[in-house]
């Protein structure tokens, strides 16, 4: 299986372990990733404040590229991205006055097999969940972890089109399949605050808090993220959270592809597991080898 | 036949058939705009209904700009109950919705909450009149860089402005630079120095930019920015 792949800025620089799982898992699944030529920023941060038009514009430039390349399936990792890649094509399906403007733009005529995937909705697929089950590797058994999605990757359904809104379970299923305890939680969707991160850090540190309170209560000894602006909101913010409420969590916060990298045998040192904040070298050791 | 006990009175009422319902063809569905004004019946009942047109100039400005009408809201406050930032905001994002209802063009441009939305999308997926309040905000926001009105939360528009001209001059984000012109347009200077510094070691942040594909997002840029005629 060929998808094109967009990184997007964060997995560049801050979610680095999230592009380095992500490879080295689809490598062992056979999905072959073919990395979106010149890609540009998807303007998540700053696009939608500036001017409508723009923020439709730089997904779709990107998307262009994909279906120049010859491809029609883009993987998008970051839930950010993500979330303007499926609201730029939204957009412009309902809207053909804005789809030739926009197309004008970006000098490119779209066809309509284009199809924005995020990785997660590929992974839990049951063709995959059936091979990863086949696989007498190692099995993630002795962990008990919560699946938190953030705010951006279901909602609004009818842009996304991914699980379900308010309670989601493809991360759920996917990493019971690998053997972990999945713990139910009451935080799945909530946000963390991520488009303050380099702002109100107060805002940030109040909605991580609720997140990482939450997976405690439920008694999780780590949490799965899907997103690289949550996992660094979670991870990064941790230490200071604590001391702004007293409290102690060490709660690691891994991508899920890392979690499913460890089940599938990939070193821990491929899967970057060393550049966390709160120390993330535990799960190794609760992987139960066959 | 359904019956409401209301206190002192019995009100009987025949339960609508399915015949009833084709008459009640001029009803607004969920969302649709509801401009003009109509008479139901087929309850025993006539009921005059009218949502008033054009309420404030602003209103409509706001619907112009970002296709969302707020006359449509009917004030049940779900989206407030589910908003995670509403204890930082001055007005909860129903109130802002009936200022812009109001024409209170200053009061909405000046306040907090159009900086606080965190565009989480939760009030959007759980209204049940449809009001896209992430799309209002955004063309608020747009409003209020464009006209000068001084922000409410200067460092938040401030990290819009700057992101933009990141996107601007690199093609993609290059954190460190963001950062440093955050910190200059803010003079936080000490803010987040340690965090800065553990990325760093890290390897967390990037320490030059990459220009791979600057031509082609200034040209994107230039081009739609024609297209709003600016
Ligand atoms: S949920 Fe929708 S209808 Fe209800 S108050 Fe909020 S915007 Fe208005
Ligand atoms: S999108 Fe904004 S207004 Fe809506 S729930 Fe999230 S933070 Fe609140």
């Amino acid at each position: 299986m060929k998808y094109a792949y967009y990184p997007g800025c964060s997995l560049h620089s801050t979610g680095k372990e999230y592009d380095a799982s992500l490879r080295a898992v689809c490598l062992r699944l056979g999905i072959e990733l073919v990395e979106v030529k010149g890609w540009v920023c998807c303007g998540s941060a700053a696009a939608h404040a500036a001017s409508r038009r723009l923020a439709v514009a730089l997904p779709l430039k990107n998307l262009a590229q994909v279906e120049r390349q010859g491809l029609e399936e883009v993987l998008v990792p970051c839930a950010a991205c993500f979330s303007r890649f499926k609201f730029a094509w939204h957009e412009i399906e309902g809207q053909p006055e804005l789809r030739r403007e926009m197309e004008d733009v970006v000098e490119h005529h779209f066809g309509d097999g284009l199809r924005i995937l995020h990785p997660l909705e590929v992974m839990a697929r049951d063709e995959h969940l059936a091979q990863l089950a086949s696989l007498k590797g190692p099995s993630l058994a002795g962990l008990r972890v919560v699946c938190y999605y953030g705010c951006l990757l279901t909602r609004p359904p009818e842009v996304t089109h991914f699980d379900d809104a308010e309670y989601p379970q493809s991360m759920d299923r996917l990493l019971s399949a690998l053997g972990a305890s999945v713990l139910d939680w009451g935080y799945r969707t909530d946000c963390c605050g991520a488009s303050f991160s380099l702002t109100r850090t107060d805002i940030v540190r109040k909605l991580s808090h609720d997140i990482l309170e939450g997976a405690r209560e439920v008694g999780a000894e780590a949490i799965a993220t899907a997103c690289p602006l949550c996992q660094l909101n979670l991870d990064s913010r941790q230490r200071e959270i604590e001391a702004e409420y007293g409290t102690r969590y060490n709660l690691p916060i891994y991508y899920f592809t890392q979690l499913m990298g460890l089940a599938l045998g990939v070193p821990s040192r491929e899967l970057m597991l060393g550049r966390h904040f709160v120390d993330a070298r535990r799960a190794p050791e609760k992987v139960v080898m066959p | 036949m359904i019956i409401c006990n209301n206190g002192d009175d019995v009100l009987e009422f025949e339960a609508l058939e399915d015949e009833d319902v084709e008459e009640d063809e001029g009803l607004p569905l969920q969302g649709e705009r509801t401009r003009a004004g109509g008479a139901v019946t087929g309850r025993g009942v006539e009921v005059e209904w009218q949502v008033p047109a054009a309420v404030s100039a602003f209103g409509d400005l706001l619907e112009e700009t970002s296709g969302v009408d707020t006359n449509v809201c009917y004030q049940c406050r779900k989206c407030v109950s589910g908003c995670p930032v509403a204890y930082a905001m001055d007005y909860t994002p129903v109130q802002l919705l009936h200022a812009v209802r109001l024409g209170l063009k200053d009061l909405v441009l000046g306040s907090a909450t159009i900086w606080l939305c965190a565009s989480c999308e939760t009030c959007v997926t759980r209204c049940p009149q449809n009001v896209d309040i992430v799309k209002a905000m955004d063309s608020l926001r747009v409003m209020a860089l464009r006209s000068g009105v001084k922000s409410a939360v200067p460092e938040v528009a401030g990290f819009y402005r700057s992101s933009l001209q990141n996107i601007r001059l690199f093609g993609r984000m290059y954190e460190l630079g963001l950062i440093a012109q955050l910190k200059l347009s803010t003079r936080q200077f000490a803010k987040d120095l340690d965090l800065g510094a553990q990325m760093m070691k890290k390897g967390k942040l990037k320490l030059l930019p990459e220009f791979a594909s600057l031509g082609a997002a200034r040209r994107v840029v230039s081009r739609a920015s024609k297209l709003e005629g600016k």
